[in-house]
């Protein structure tokens, strides 16, 4: 029997990212809904820290849907959160910077804040009865034993699961292999998979965390995303499809994508190719 | 030793291409770190003069063909044989993993690359790659294909367990790994850098754009045009900091620069960066309304602002 995996689409929130890309409120509630029609098991629907006309939308996406799960992205910070709790979301998406880079280096902090800061959002979150997943920023260049201690920390506050995001796109296969695997086999939390396209390999290295057994893979329409994109979700549900079992099925995934790249890049100057 | 053959000149129309211009793009490939360059018969004799024989690859249709194109490094013949020079090297075609079972009967061929792969990676690759090194005792090559969108990963993969010999296309074109891509990863994984000067991805960007008609996506990883633009808050603020905290590799590596983008998603710092770099001073308590008139502008238009929408409406605010 084929192992079950979910597609947790971010084409809302990373994908929108895409330097020069701004999607509208209709866009994005159609685009939604397209993805809902679909049976996209999650949509992270957008940062409701942006203000007014992002929380709108998020309201509207939640008042639309009919099966899919909605969730918010927000940083480690309480504003944020309680900008997300206007949405009234299903999941309360948080993420923490894990690598040392970022925590020294763009945060100015140190481990000790992070954990702090971090346990104050899940519990606050929580607090009000949300599902939350926590997102480990720059999880490819972190030290492992450090995400594996996070990892439990959370597991223990109940949070739903934790997103291994390759922010900077550098992973090879293998060492996506290796450190999914020394999640999972140390800590009792569902895992996911954010993987960036830098060097060519963010549908690969996604497969192959879902191989290693990672629950959740993000993905974007035709892969958009910040710098080189993320995973494209057709082409991985092309490549996946036969291995996993995964919705949306290969013909649902065409026509979403067809439909989607119509609705958001018809205003936009179109000339791809390769 | 990795050695890695570019096929790019194989894999496009280039008849109606001046010579020159062929001969200038066979050139930059083999600036890029490569040890070989395959071009076929025809290509040959079109840019004969540009060909340095001791870095090239003749692909053939019989192996008999050697002894009237002497002197290149190496040789390209489907299938082969069994008794032909060594530098023949023997490619067969395996599309699917239940094909490899099938490789056996060429054991005896010296050298050989295996084309295709296309599902390894979503199977046991690492053992496989074991069985087919046990399998052949000469020269082993194998030039990933890309139905499964995996081709450069598994190019990757080979390269990072000892396998030597890799083939690859500029852009992945034709199908295959892509070779700026093999070469950054290397580079970055494995400390591998025949070549510190990579601008010259640029150079073979355009000139490839130029001679086939295609234009490479703006983010394709490495090359594309855009793959240094940066508009959301967080990631400029982070980048400002420290290029490394948001981007693989300096934009410089790949002769490029960093572009700040003014948009819906933009935050302070870019904002303030970007209006420092026109001169204009804005109003401090006025920022914050200034960038909600560019999310509504940028919203309004779908798009992010070009330098002179952004500087027209901050205008307003200084």
């Amino acid at each position: 029997m084929k192992e079950k995996k979910y597609i947790i689409d971010t084409t809302l929130r990373d994908g929108e990212q895409t330097p020069g890309y701004a999607f509208s409120k209709a866009q994005k509630v159609e685009l939604a809904k397209l993805m809902d029609d679909a049976g996209i098991y999650q949509i992270e629907a957008g940062i409701p820290a942006m203000g007014n006309y992002e929380k709108e939308t998020i309201c509207e996406i939640m008042s639309q849907r009919k099966k899919a799960l909605i969730s918010t992205w927000n940083r480690m910070s309480r504003d944020d959160i309680n900008n997300s709790f206007e949405c009234r979301p299903d999941i309360i998406h948080i993420t923490a910077p894990i690598s040392y880079i970022h925590i020294y280096s763009k945060l100015n902090k140190n481990k000790t804040w992070l954990k702090k800061t971090l346990q104050e959002c899940v519990f606050m979150a929580k607090d009000k009865g949300y599902e939350v997943t926590v997102g480990f920023e720059d999880a490819s260049r972190a030290d492992i034993t450090f995400i594996i201690s996070m990892a439990n920390l959370l597991s223990d506050l109940e949070v739903k699961s934790v997103r291994f995001a390759d922010t900077v796109g550098v992973l090879t296969p293998s060492r996506t292999h290796q450190c999914i695997r020394e999640i999972i086999e140390n800590v009792d939390i569902p895992v996911g998979i954010h993987a960036h396209n830098d060097l060519g390999m963010a549908l690969a290295n996604s497969l192959i965390a879902a191989k290693a057994g990672a629950l959740y893979i993000d993905t974007t329409i035709a892969g958009i995303g910040e710098r080189a994109g993320n995973c494209d979700l057709y082409r991985f549900i092309t490549a996946a499809g036969g291995v996993f079992n995964i919705k949306p099925c290969h013909s649902d995934a065409a026509d979403v994508n067809k439909k989607a790249q119509n609705l958001l890049f018809s205003k936009l100057q179109k000339t791809e190719v390769i | 030793m990795i050695k890695i053959t570019d096929i790019t000149l194989c894999t496009f129309n280039y008849k109606a291409a001046p010579e020159h211009k062929i001969s200038q793009l066979y050139s930059l490939l083999l600036q890029t770190g490569i040890s070989y360059i395959e071009i076929d018969i025809p290509l040959f004799e079109l840019i004969e003069k540009a060909v340095d024989k001791a870095k090239t690859v003749l692909r053939i249709h019989y192996p008999t063909q050697i002894n009237t194109f002497p002197g290149f490094a190496g040789y390209v013949c489907r299938l082969g044989s069994f008794e032909t020079p060594m530098n023949l090297i023997s490619e067969i075609q395996v599309n699917d993993i239940r094909e490899l079972n099938q490789i056996t009967k060429y054991t005896k061929n010296k050298n050989v690359r295996i084309i295709g792969l296309d599902d390894l990676l979503l199977h046991d690759y690492v053992n496989t790659f074991v069985k087919i090194k046990e399998i052949f005792s000469g020269r082993l090559e194998i030039c990933p294909q890309n139905r499964y969108y995996c081709a450069t990963a598994l190019a990757a993969e080979w390269v990072l367990n000892e396998g030597q010999n890799i083939t690859v296309s500029f852009c992945g074109a034709g199908g295959f790994a892509a070779l700026e891509e093999l070469v950054m990863i290397l580079r970055i994984a494995k400390r591998h850098k025949p070549n510190m000067d990579l601008s010259v991805f640029r150079k073979i960007k355009e000139l490839y754009e130029e001679l086939t008609g295609c234009q490479i996506s703006g983010n394709k990883a490495v090359i594309g045009d855009r793959i240094f633009d940066v508009e959301s808050g967080i990631h400029v603020d982070g980048i400002l900091k420290k290029s490394s905290n948001y981007e693989p590799f300096e934009p410089t590596v790949v002769g490029m620069s960093r572009n700040i983008v003014i948009g819906k998603h933009s935050g302070k710092s870019a904002v303030e960066m970007k209006l420092k770099e026109y001169g204009v001073i804005p109003k401090n308590e006025k920022i914050s309304l200034l960038l909600t008139r560019i999310r509504e502008e940028s919203i309004r238009l779908g798009r992010g602002l070009k330098d002179s929408e952004f500087i027209s409406i901050a205008r307003k605010f200084s």
